[in-house]
C-alpha cells in the first residue's frame, strides 16, 4: 500500500511539474521583440471596445465576451458555436474614420499549450471608403493574455485593472504578421501584412476585456508574385478533405 | 533493510514523477482542445471543371447584422446597430448565418459592398469553422438591390410582394461571375469563381426582405 501511495504521489508531483512547465513554457505566447509588418508601414488604424468603435459582437452566448447590441442573433447552431463575429470602426492617425471591418474568427484546432499556444484564427473584410475592399487572414496566440490576465482574474474571481500590452501576432505571413490581400478599387493588386497591438486596461472574468485599445499597423505594396498557400494549409488527401456527393 | 526500502520508495517516486509528467505532457499535446463539428460537405465534381458547392442564406432569419444604407435599402438590423454615416454613405456591411444546400447552418458569411462613383464592388467571407474560409470578390451588376426592387414595383415606405431574381455578380470573371481571392486551411490553395443570386419574394414596411441569397462556388486547387 505504501509503495502504491509513493507511486501515486510521484505521479501527482510529475503532473504538477508538467503543468508548471506548460504554464511557464517560454516557447509559446509572445517572445522576443514585438512583431512588425513586413515592409514600410503604410497605414496606422486604431479602435477600442466602446460601442461606437465596436458596434457589433456576436457569438453563441457561451463565450466570456459581451454581445452587442443586445438583440444581435446568437450563433447557437452546433457548427458555428465556436465562432465570434464583429464589426469594427477603424480610425486613422488623425482620428478620422478610415473604414470599417468585419472580423470573423474561432479558436484554432491547432491550439496546443505545449507547442503552439492558444491560437485564434480570424478573417477580416475591410471596407476603406475611397480606396477599396481588402481581406486579412490572421492567426494570433493569446497565451500571454490568458497567463498574465485572464486565468489569474478567473481564479481570483475578481476584475483585473492595470496595463497589459500585447502583440499576439502568430501568422500566417512570415515573421508572424497577418496577411492582407487588396481586392478592389485602388487596393486591387496590393498585398501586404498587418500587425495588431492591444493595450488592455481592464478585464472582467465574466465578460472578458472591458477596456482595451488596439492599434493596427499595415504595410501594403503591389503584389510581386502569385500568392503562396497559407502556412496552415492542410495537405492534399487530409482526413478532413471534403466528401464529394 | 531500511536503506533498501528507502531506495525502493525513491525509485517508485521517480518512476511516478516521470510517468505523471510524461502523461500530462502527452495529454496536453494530444488532447483535442478545440473541436469544430464538421458537417458533410455537399460538393459536385465537374469533369475537368472543378468542385461546385452551393450555399444558401434565408432572409430574414439568417441575418446577424445589417449596417443599413444611407437613404436606401435594406433597413439596419438589429435594433441598436449604428454605423457611422461616412461608412453608410459609401458602403454596406452585412453578416449572415450560412447554410449548405440542405439548409443546415455550416458557417458565418460576411458581405461588404463599396460604391466608387457609378461602380460598386462587393466582397464575401464564407467562414466555415471546420473547414476554413473562402474570400470572394465581385463587381456588382443589375444596378444594385434598391434599383431592382424599384423596377419590380416597390414603392418607398410600402410593403412589397412579388418574385424578383437578381444576379448580383457581374465580373471580373467571364460569364458574370465573381472571383475567389483566396482562402485558409482547406481552401488555402483554391482559386475559381462564384455566382451570387438573390431570389426575393417580399419586403415589409420596415424594409425587411424575404427570400434567399444563393452562392454557387466553383473552385479548383491551384492558382
Amino acid at each position: 500500500m505504501k509503495y502504491l501511495l509513493t507511486l501515486l504521489l510521484g505521479m501527482l508531483a510529475g503532473a504538477v511539474l508538467a503543468v508548471a512547465v506548460i504554464w511557464f513554457n517560454p516557447f509559446v505566447g509572445e517572445r522576443g521583440a514585438p512583431v512588425t509588418p513586413e515592409g514600410a508601414v503604410t497605414d496606422r488604424w486604431h479602435f477600442d471596445l466602446d460601442a461606437g468603435a465596436t458596434p457589433v459582437i456576436a457569438h453563441s452566448g457561451e463565450r466570456r465576451l459581451v454581445r452587442r447590441p443586445e438583440a444581435v442573433s446568437e450563433l447557437w447552431e452546433t457548427p458555428i458555436r465556436g465562432v465570434t463575429s464583429g464589426v469594427i470602426v477603424m480610425r486613422g492617425e488623425d482620428d478620422v474614420i478610415a473604414g470599417v471591418a468585419s472580423r470573423v474568427g474561432a479558436w484554432s484546432r491547432d491550439a496546443d499549450p505545449l507547442r503552439s499556444g492558444a491560437l485564434y484564427d480570424s478573417v477580416w473584410l475591410l471596407t476603406l471608403p475611397g480606396r477599396g475592399l481588402a481581406f486579412v487572414t490572421q492567426r494570433e496566440d493569446y497565451w500571454s493574455l490568458l497567463r498574465e490576465v485572464a486565468v489569474p482574474s478567473a481564479v481570483r474571481r475578481e476584475a483585473w485593472q492595470g496595463s497589459f500590452e500585447t502583440s499576439p501576432a502568430a501568422g500566417p505571413a512570415s515573421g508572424g504578421a497577418a496577411r492582407v490581400h487588396g481586392a478592389s478599387g485602388a487596393l486591387d493588386g496590393l498585398q501586404g501584412s498587418l500587425v495588431a497591438r492591444y493595450a488592455l486596461g481592464a478585464y472582467d472574468p465574466r465578460v472578458g476585456p472591458t477596456s482595451m485599445t488596439a492599434e493596427l499597423l499595415v504595410s501594403l505594396a503591389p503584389s510581386e508574385s502569385e500568392s503562396e498557400p497559407e502556412p496552415d494549409a492542410e495537405p492534399a488527401g487530409s482526413d478532413d478533405a471534403p466528401v464529394a456527393d | 533493510m531500511a536503506k533498501r526500502r528507502f531506495r525502493v520508495y525513491r525509485w517508485l517516486f521517480t518512476i511516478g514523477l516521470l510517468g505523471g509528467a510524461a502523461a500530462t505532457l502527452w495529454l496536453a499535446t494530444n488532447w483535442s482542445w478545440v473541436e469544430h463539428p464538421r458537417v458533410r460537405a455537399h460538393i459536385d465534381v465537374r469533369q475537368n471543371g472543378g468542385a461546385e458547392e452551393h450555399f444558401v442564406i434565408r432572409l430574414p432569419r439568417d441575418r446577424i447584422v445589417d449596417g443599413g444604407r444611407e437613404g436606401s435599402l435594406p433597413a439596419a438590423y438589429p435594433a441598436g446597430v449604428s454605423l457611422p454615416a461616412a461608412v453608410q454613405d459609401a458602403g454596406h456591411v452585412e453578416q449572415f448565418k450560412l447554410r449548405d444546400r440542405e439548409g443546415e447552418v455550416v458557417g458565418v458569411a460576411v458581405r461588404h459592398a463599396l460604391r466608387d462613383g457609378d461602380a460598386e464592388d462587393a466582397g464575401w467571407i464564407l467562414f466555415l469553422p471546420a473547414r476554413g474560409a473562402l474570400m470572394l470578390q465581385h463587381a456588382e451588376g443589375g444596378g444594385g438591390l434598391a434599383g431592382a426592387l424599384s423596377r419590380a414595383g416597390l414603392r418607398p415606405g410600402n410593403a412589397w410582394t412579388g418574385n424578383l431574381e437578381l444576379q448580383r455578380t457581374a465580373g471580373p470573371v467571364d460569364g458574370g461571375r465573381g472571383r475567389v481571392v483566396g482562402g485558409t486551411r482547406e481552401f488555402s490553395r483554391h482559386s475559381g469563381s462564384y455566382a451570387e443570386r438573390w431570389r426575393l419574394t417580399g419586403m415589409d414596411e420596415q424594409g425587411v426582405l424575404r427570400g434567399t441569397i444563393e452562392l454557387e462556388t466553383l473552385t479548383v486547387i491551384g492558382r
